[in-house]
């Protein structure tokens, strides 16, 4: 009887400990499939960064033409440019890439709001901005496969006041389509300087604010036109 | 005797203070200075909230303490475990500082920048600036050789004989029109080249931003422009006063841009300018300065199960997301670049 019980204890010792075994894998076992699923580098490099150097140079020849399209108000050039950037960026990966660890602590609805804002955020700021660089062209210097096969192509500004100035796009398949995931300008990446400032404020202040703060943002008014005007008639 | 050494040292000071400022605004958009206007209008705006916060005046309804805590708990922890190595230890001193600097742009620099976009046409101030890159070429050179790079040197020399000589002693930048590549480097990256770490952040009263490493160079490229000790003094000051203004006067869109966008525009100086100085001593080194892991780490994140889960907006309760999420990321590991699907 005794030894029964101390024999089903055993088994139930056995499966306890199997049960706490495979609990304690499983993170590891996870983490282990997650490597095993990092794709491996493609064969043919130059063959693979094909499609998105021509994905970027489409946008950017596309992007350049709006610009030099005087018939257009500076309105209907910012929504051009704007349907562009929506159509080439992934907003939803740039988001979580933005908030990285932090992306946990917002909530579904939180989620969303957040990536609805910050490409409302980054299509006023940059698409304003892109006005500036009226008269200028853009060639494509080179392309690189990066780890897990994210492609970087590389540019640099050709004409113009900003000549010599290096653009980096990073981008990364998903579904079979290559979308942008970061914009490099001379070293500073737009995802890792969005990453430190969102950091600090959430860190003081929690995802509610931060989202609040992103919205006050969009509410003002884009830039001052006059002062892109003055710019423009004195450079 | 004495007069003149002192004065020779007075002026080789300012030279390197002036060169600081240049390097400065250069190394990422004249960066020394910022705005507090902006805060009046924006409470939120994070540095009024840095003051709030060291005034005890910060409302609690504000900051939910536990999410701070939370935070501040994963951001100590992601340093420790070396994936992020805290590049500003010197925070408290830096913010001060770059308050500093904010005022001396807002009340100094700033409106005599905007006054001579105004008054100054194009067209001079882009000689100026050609100008001035002529005067700093024997340092672009010396570091070139320093950096044992025969072919930058001999580059640096063509573009000063060809500039000083067709393009009228600098004012035209003849030397890119035929194609001889301006080229970069500083003391800065000099020593970076020579494997010299940068070492942590720091703002420099009236110089901006800059690190250990950054301000030894910055000492380093004024000995480099020792000739203007050669100038009298008044004539110094004015050639490196119209240098600093007519530069801050290229910059004063991008300037305004940052303060008026940026989230926390300490942060985004901070980063940009760090980010900046190690892509360019990158370039110095023919090899890109990354810590080991960064890079990926930037766009990928191994340990987090959460990662490749869409979210669904549909979920009303971040419990049931979070387990949600747990189990598919499982599942879905395989065929991590074909299951996101976008909304």
């Amino acid at each position: 009887m005794k030894r029964e019980t101390n024999q089903r204890g055993g088994i139930a010792g056995l499966a306890r400990f199997l049960a706490v075994v495979s609990l304690a894998l499983g993170p590891l076992l996870l983490v282990s499939l997650t490597w095993a699923a990092k794709p491996s580098p493609p064969e043919d490099p130059d063959a693979f960064v094909e499609a998105p150097i021509q994905l970027v140079e489409q946008t950017l020849e596309q992007i350049i033409a709006v610009l030099e399209d005087t018939e257009l108000s500076q309105e209907e050039r910012r929504q051009r440019i704007e349907a562009l950037a929506f159509a080439v960026f992934d907003f939803q990966t740039m988001s979580k890439l933005v908030l990285a660890r932090n992306w946990k602590r917002l909530d579904g609805p939180q989620r969303e709001t957040f990536v609805s804002e910050f490409k409302v955020y980054l299509s006023r700021n940059y698409g304003s901005r892109l006005d500036r660089f009226r008269q200028t062209d853009v060639m494509i210097t080179g392309a690189r496969v990066e780890p897990r096969n994210d492609v970087t192509v590389f540019s640099q500004v050709a004409v113009g006041e900003y000549a010599g100035v290096e653009l980096d796009y990073r981008l990364r398949q998903r579904k079979g389509q290559w979308r942008v995931i970061d914009v490099v300008i001379e070293g500073v990446s737009l995802v890792a300087n969005f990453r430190s400032q969102f950091r600090e404020v959430l860190s003081r202040k929690g995802p509610e604010a931060l989202i609040r703060q992103l919205q006050k943002k969009n509410a003002q008014p884009v830039s001052d036109s006059s002062e892109i005007d003055s710019a423009e008639s004195s450079s | 005797m004495p007069e003149t050494l002192s004065f020779t040292l007075l002026r080789s000071a300012f030279s390197a203070m002036s060169i600081g400022c240049l390097s400065a605004v250069l190394a990422f958009g004249g960066s020394a200075l910022a705005q507090t206007t902006e805060r009046d209008q924006d409470m939120s705006n994070s540095v009024s909230l840095e003051t709030e916060v060291d005034d005890g005046l910060l409302t609690q309804g504000e900051v939910d303490p536990k999410q701070a805590m939370a935070a501040q708990i994963e951001i100590s922890r992601e340093i420790e475990e070396g994936r992020l190595s805290d590049p500003d230890p010197w925070e408290g001193f830096n913010r001060r500082m770059f308050e500093l600097n904010e005022q001396a742009d807002v009340y100094g620099l700033e409106p005599a920048a905007r006054a001579w976009r105004f008054v100054v046409p194009g067209f001079a101030r882009s000689a100026i600036n050609n100008f001035n890159a002529l005067l700093l070429m024997p340092v672009v050179l010396g570091n070139g050789i320093l950096q044992l790079k025969p072919r930058n040197a001999v580059e640096d020399v063509a573009r000063i004989v060809y500039n000083a000589t067709f393009g009228l002693a600098g004012l035209i930048d003849v030397a890119t029109m035929v194609g001889i590549p301006q080229n970069d480097e500083d003391f800065g990256q000099t020593l970076g080249y020579w494997g010299v770490p940068s070492g942590p952040y720091l703002v420099l009263p009236f110089f901006g931003p800059s690190t250990i490493r950054g301000t030894v160079g910055r000492l380093g490229d004024s000995a480099g422009t020792y000739y203007f000790s050669l100038l009298p003094i008044w004539a110094t000051f004015m050639v490196r006063g119209i240098e600093l203004v007519n530069l801050r006067a290229q910059f004063l869109d991008e300037l305004d841009e940052g303060r008026r966008e940026s989230f926390d525009y300490y942060v985004f100086l901070r980063d940009a300018y760090l980010q900046n100085r190690r892509a360019r001593v990158g370039r110095a080194r023919g090899t890109e300065e990354v810590l080991p892991g960064a890079e990926d780490d930037l766009y990928y994140f191994d340990d987090d199960e959460d990662w490749e889960t869409e979210f669904e907006p549909a979920h009303p309760q971040p419990e049931a997301q979070d387990r949600g999420s747990k189990d598919s990321s499982s599942a879905a590991s395989e065929d991590r670049f074909d299951h996101e699907t976008r909304d």
